[in-house]
């Protein structure tokens, strides 16, 4: 008996297998995996015999220690920058991966949260990091001077310490890190341009995600989270549960320092602004609330059906980086209809969700 | 000389505004925001705008200097920001709460 039942497969060269283990849906991924796996068996006897015939001894264990650091479970790596409380991302660094705790809260907090998170997105979908190759995490932190903000600045996430009376420590929400790694992630998928529809998509995106790291972090169901992003980040002057709530777009502050929280639920209440590079953290409120609907709806872990149906959206082609939420919606019902069945229960439930904020099926949008 | 700059985005989008007209400001600080604006190239600020940085969260400024019947405006990240521009809305926002 041959190893090779599909000649086809056989004839995967293991580069286009690796994309379609990073790529393909869940179902061409697992058999990129195996196969993968069955072929560094046969690498590994090949380069074992290498080594035991005189190949060069030495070049033998350096490539067998090289496909051991290649097959092993990937690890997070970060590294932590102290910006001094200026406005550079260039500093000195004060906490490189595996390195003891330094007792300064927001470079312990990055460090933290970046693992966390690196920890979810391998976990949950066999991704290697923000880009799927082992990207390595790099935090800055005490940026700027009382900085009442954190951003992604397209290489690295950037923390302000906040100025203590409206802002505390901005690494302080582990939904927060979650949230601008996930920005990441996106740049590196979907790409969603960051204006108008796409960019609250993007923003919805990281969002979620941000709040699913945190309930896998607290091993909550769906129905216990509190779908908050921020809970931390005001200071106790400020009446406010978080910066946003994805279970009630519109209610996480109202306070006569910072304003009301102005995200709308639905359709109806969509904001047209030139502000906030078109409303991208107001009109977020919307998907946002379509995936607490699909969530809830399905029940249990919302990182098992529901994120799980979203991350593989944000991967599908039919995203691109002028999806709006029509498309988006569409893109989920096909990604749901795949994984799950076209009559399932989990495709019904992603309709529904996106019904409840009145976001109609679309066609995709052209790259 | 009227200065208006408006704060959006961020990761929690705050609106923060600032106006002021200089003609009101002590001396020293309206010669110190003349000086300053003075140095900008507005029209060409004006033309490149919106000045949108890579990455996301990023604060939004919209600037609107107006001088005589002269008005510029200007929509950027805080990520673009020049030196000038930087020093600017520090200025503006000094002595704020953020």
């Amino acid at each position: 008996m041959t190893g090779c039942r599909n000649p086809i497969q056989c004839l995967v060269p293991p580069t286009v297998l690796l994309r379609i283990a990073e790529r393909g849906n869940s179902r061409q991924r697992e058999f990129a995996l195996r196969t993968l796996s069955r072929d560094q068996l046969i690498r590994t006897a090949r380069l074992q015999n290498a080594a035991l015939r005189g190949y060069g001894l030495r070049e033998g264990f350096d490539a067998l220690a090289q496909l051991a650091a290649a097959t092993t479970t990937p690890k997070a790596n970060r590294t932590i920058v102290d910006a001094r409380n200026r406005s550079t991302v260039i500093g000195r660094v004060v906490r490189r991966e595996g390195d003891a705790e330094t007792g300064d809260d927001a470079t312990d907090q990055a460090y933290d949260g970046f693992g966390a998170t690196f920890d979810f997105y391998r976990d949950l979908f066999g991704r290697d990091s923000i880009d799927g190759q082992g990207l390595p995490l790099r935090g800055v932190v005490h940026y700027g001077t009382d900085y009442d903000n954190a951003f992604w600045d397209g290489r690295r996430m950037v923390f302000g310490d906040g100025d203590n009376e409206v802002f505390s420590l901005l690494t302080g929400s582990l939904d927060v890190i979650g949230h601008e790694l996930t920005h990441g992630v996106t740049e590196d998928e979907a790409a969603l341009q960051y204006v108008g529809q796409s960019g609250a998509l993007n923003e919805s995106i990281s969002d979620v995600f941000g709040s699913l790291v945190k309930q896998y972090r607290n091993d909550e169901t769906a129905d216990k989270a509190n779908w908050l992003i921020g809970e931390t980040v005001w200071t106790p002057n400020v009446d406010g549960d978080a910066l946003r709530s994805l279970k009630a777009p519109g209610t996480a502050y109202d306070d006569p320092l910072v304003g009301k929280d102005d995200q709308p639920a639905h359709m109806d209440d969509f904001v047209f602004t030139s502000a906030d590079n078109g409303g991208v953290h107001i009109n977020s409120g919307i998907p946002n609330h379509a995936f607490y609907l699909v969530a809830t709806q399905l029940g249990g872990h919302a990182w098992e059906k529901a994120g799980r149906i979203w991350y593989e959206a944000l991967r599908d082609p039919g995203t691109t980086a002028r999806a709006n939420f029509s498309s988006f919606a569409q893109v989920t019902v096909n990604v749901a209809s795949r994984l799950y069945g076209q009559s399932s229960e989990e495709v019904r439930a992603v309709r529904a969700g996106w019904d409840g904020v009145g976001v109609s099926m679309g066609v995709a949008i052209a790259a | 000389m009227l200065i208006d700059v408006t704060r959006t985005g961020g990761l929690a989008n705050l609106h923060r505004r600032v106006s002021v007209d200089t003609e009101e400001l002590p001396p020293e600080q309206r010669d110190r925001l003349t000086v300053l604006v003075e140095s900008l190239d507005l029209d060409d600020l004006q033309q490149r705008s919106p000045l949108e940085g890579p990455g996301a969260d990023h604060f939004q400024y919209d600037i609107l200097i107006a001088r005589g019947d002269r008005e510029r405006r200007v929509v950027i990240d805080d990520s673009e920001l020049s030196d000038g521009l930087h020093e600017l809305v520090d200025l503006l926002f000094e002595g704020e709460a953020s």
